[in-house]
């Protein structure tokens, strides 16, 4: 159990000096969802004029739906760093280093999730910049717990397809195939409400749906029954996820 | 060290690896030699625990890879066929990063890490980046991270692959070195026979996952005979044939290969004249002889019956691998679609070209007869009516004129067609049909000044006549006028019009 916990941390550390060394890429990581942010306040700006809609601001409405999709863009492509591992060799060398399979799976998931918390720290502090607010009391603490769940949840779904695909076109087209149609099945973008009612069902089998929620809950300091519903079903679905990744990883034929 | 008893290995029931029996003692060199596919690297994949077998057991330092997966990890170095240092690193931090995953104490990975990259000459190395060594330093960092914890067991797989000619014997006298001084044991694969032959206390070859021999280089090489003697025919030596030669008791042995045959025998240089003299005898003339001693080359080529070559060319596709074996079926099944296709494309292609090109060939039929009405009627008129008319015939009174439309033509018909008119001017092919007639026109003409068709039927090509001769049979009564009848010596014409 130490060298599990040791070997993760070397792991770790050795991805984070990784992202470290690329500060270009980083960069363009971390300035991605500002632009989402912008561009989408501006485009969807309208909506907040119609009836039904629940903010004033769109802004406001918006924030908490970028910061999920930060959260699955980011975590979404995380499997393609693996692929450079495999290619590398890396990966087969740490197959015969004496550790569990497992620490490698975990090392990589911390890593993204850890990644993923600095881009939305940074998000945060802009889209509070624009008047879209901060978390209210406790959810100062519960957002970044909820992005957590859904970085590892996520990168742990395509870490478990590139050790299954082994490759990289068709991990990107797997990538984009699953991250959209999530964003559009719920209601990061726009409200449930405004989804016909075969999309407010299928919006509920979609753990982004439940992010989306719990982040909004923390915006507004809402911290009743729905947020930790919310809360439950993202603890389960990265449970479930890493799970699987550390299966696809242990499997040996 | 290593002992292998009846391994089987099966992928998707596919026997990778069948029945394959091994023991290798510690402070050998051992080399697993074999084609792609030959089960290579399956099996040291098994031996590193990466895989698992179908069958067999296996011990590698005294643990079974299957009971005790962790204790063989940490008996072994590994070095895969990719690098396995990481790029983005520096040679220090890969070192310790394995220490690290093999649970050394730092003080322990600091010892190791200086005492290796001494002996494999990288002193002063350790804060350059990885992503900028040359490939055999690179390589030589593989190996030298492989031995950070110390084991007495090596793998390598295919360690030289890809490296410049002066780095893998760099990369052999590290390994001799590693092998003699620290008496470590080497198992590795290779697709390199000279590798083999200047590392490897015994060898093993590797077939279709079975194991067709092991022994000592020289037990190999012996096993042929002492001498051999290459010979190489004009044709492909029969089977007949290649029985007599087997019959014969000189020889211990008889390979073919491609319109050669190799003989191995014990006192090649005796025997060479006599088995040249024999070869007359069999009414056979060989075009080469070359007297050598069997080389790996020679073992290699008797063990697998595959030339080392050619056995080469089969590489592992990457793709099917990930496809496994369904996309591997619609992978044959577009592979024989096309390849049928493409014999219809090429069938069709032709009849069409010729098709074509009997078509053109009437139309020129046509534009040639109307040539030699003009002609007949008089010169002056003759180049009045083809300039006003004709633009074939205005092109040849004018050779230099500026827009030739046969030029589109000459695009569209066939390439074999414009091939055979290298030296007929580029607007000759339609009036060539012209060339049977063209003495006569100047016989039954006489007055006419200078017919132009005289010297087009002396360019013409024979072949290009005769088709357009058939071409212009069948076209002519449409297209010609009835003052055709004005050559009555010309019998395909008139026999059409009687028609």
């Amino acid at each position: 159990m130490l060298n599990f916990i040791s070997d993760t941390r070397y792991l770790f550390f050795k991805y984070l000096k990784l992202t470290w060394r690329m500060p270009m890429w980083t960069f363009f990581g971390l300035v991605q969802p500002l632009l989402w942010l912008v561009i989408f306040g501006q485009l969807f700006k309208g909506l907040s004029q119609l009836p039904q809609f629940p903010e004033g601001d769109y802004v406001q409405f918006l924030a908490p739906g970028v910061i999920v999709m930060t959260v699955l863009f980011g975590a979404s492509w995380s499997g393609v760093s693996l692929l450079r591992d495999l290619r590398h060799g890396v990966m087969e060398k740490m197959l015969v280093a004496p550790i569990m399979r497992s620490s490698i799976v975990l090392s990589r998931l911390l890593h993204n999730g850890f990644t993923v918390v600095i881009q939305v720290f940074l998000l945060i502090v802009v889209a509070a910049l624009i008047g879209a607010g901060l978390p209210q009391g406790q959810g100062l603490f519960w957002v970044w717990v909820v992005v957590l769940l859904l970085a590892i949840g996520f990168s742990a779904i395509s870490n478990a397809l590139a050790m299954f695909l082994k490759q990289e076109e068709p991990l990107v087209v797997m990538g984009n195939m699953l991250t959209l149609p999530l964003l559009f099945f719920s209601s990061a973008l726009v409200p449930e409400a405004f989804m016909p009612p075969w999309m407010q069902i299928v919006s509920r089998a979609n753990p982004v749906t439940y992010g989306v929620e719990a982040v909004r809950a923390c915006y507004q300091g809402q911290f009743h029954p729905p947020f930790w519903i919310s809360l439950g079903v993202l603890v389960s679905f990265s449970l479930v996820s890493v799970m699987a990744a550390i299966m696809t990883f242990q499997k040996v034929e | 060290m290593i002992r292998i008893d009846h391994l089987i290995k099966e992928f998707d029931s596919v026997r990778v690896v069948n029945d394959v029996s091994l023991h290798v003692d510690a402070g050998e060199v051992f080399g697993f030699l074999g084609p792609n596919g030959a089960g290579k690297t399956t099996t040291i994949k098994i031996l590193t625990t990466l895989l698992r077998p179908t069958s067999g057991t296996v011990t590698v330092a005294g643990h079974n890879v299957m009971d005790d997966p962790l204790a063989v990890r940490m008996s072994f170095g590994y070095v895969g066929q990719q690098s396995g240092v990481d790029p983005a690193l520096t040679v220090s931090e890969n070192m310790i990063l394995q220490g690290h995953l093999y649970h050394l104490p730092k003080k322990k990975i600091k010892e190791r890490m200086e005492a290796l990259l001494q002996l494999f000459d990288m002193e002063g190395r350790g804060g350059q980046w990885v992503g900028s060594l040359s490939g055999g330093l690179k390589r030589r960092l593989d190996i030298a991270t492989a031995l950070i914890h110390e084991p007495k067991l090596l793998f390598l797989d295919e360690p030289t692959i890809g490296l410049d000619p002066k780095s893998r014997s760099d990369l052999w006298t590290y390994l001799r070195r590693l092998n003699k001084d620290e008496g470590m044991t080497l198992f590795l694969t290779t697709h390199y026979l000279d590798e083999v032959d200047q590392l490897a206390n015994r060898v093993g070859i590797l077939d279709g996952g079975r194991i067709q021999i092991v022994g000592t280089p020289d037990q190999l090489k012996d096993s042929l005979g002492h001498d051999a003697i290459h010979l190489s025919f004009d044709q492909l030596v029969g089977s007949e044939l290649l029985e007599t030669f087997r019959k014969k008791e000189w020889f211990q042995e008889v390979i073919q290969q491609g319109e050669g045959v190799r003989f191995y025998l014990q006192n090649g240089q005796q025997l060479l004249p006599k088995v040249i003299q024999w070869i007359d005898t069999l009414n056979l003339s060989a075009k080469s002889v070359l007297l050598t001693r069997p080389t790996f080359d020679d073992v290699y080529l008797k063990y697998t019956g595959k030339d080392w070559a050619l056995a080469n060319e089969n590489t592992e596709d990457e793709w099917g691998a990930w496809g496994g074996s369904k996309n591997n079926k619609w992978a044959k099944k577009w592979q024989d679609k096309a390849q049928s296709s493409e014999s219809e494309w090429v069938e069709g292609s032709e009849s069409e070209g010729e098709q074509d090109w009997k078509k053109w060939a009437g139309q020129e039929g046509g534009y040639g007869s109307e040539g030699h009405k003009g002609a007949s009627s008089g010169p002056s008129r003759d180049t009045n009516q083809t300039s006003l008319e004709d633009p074939s015939k205005a092109d040849v009174a004018e050779p230099v004129s500026e827009d030739p439309p046969w030029k589109k033509w000459g695009d569209q018909a066939s390439t074999d067609w414009s091939s055979d008119e290298k030296n007929v001017p580029d607007q000759a092919p339609p009036l060539e049909d012209t060339s049977p007639k063209d003495h006569q026109s100047s016989e039954v003409n006489p007055d006419v000044a200078d017919p132009p068709w005289k010297k087009w039927g002396d360019q013409a090509n024979s072949n290009w006549s005769a088709g357009a001769e058939s071409g212009s049979g069948k076209k002519m009564p449409e297209n010609d006028e009835p003052g055709q009848s004005q050559w009555p010596n010309d019998e395909a014409s008139d026999k059409n019009q009687k028609e």
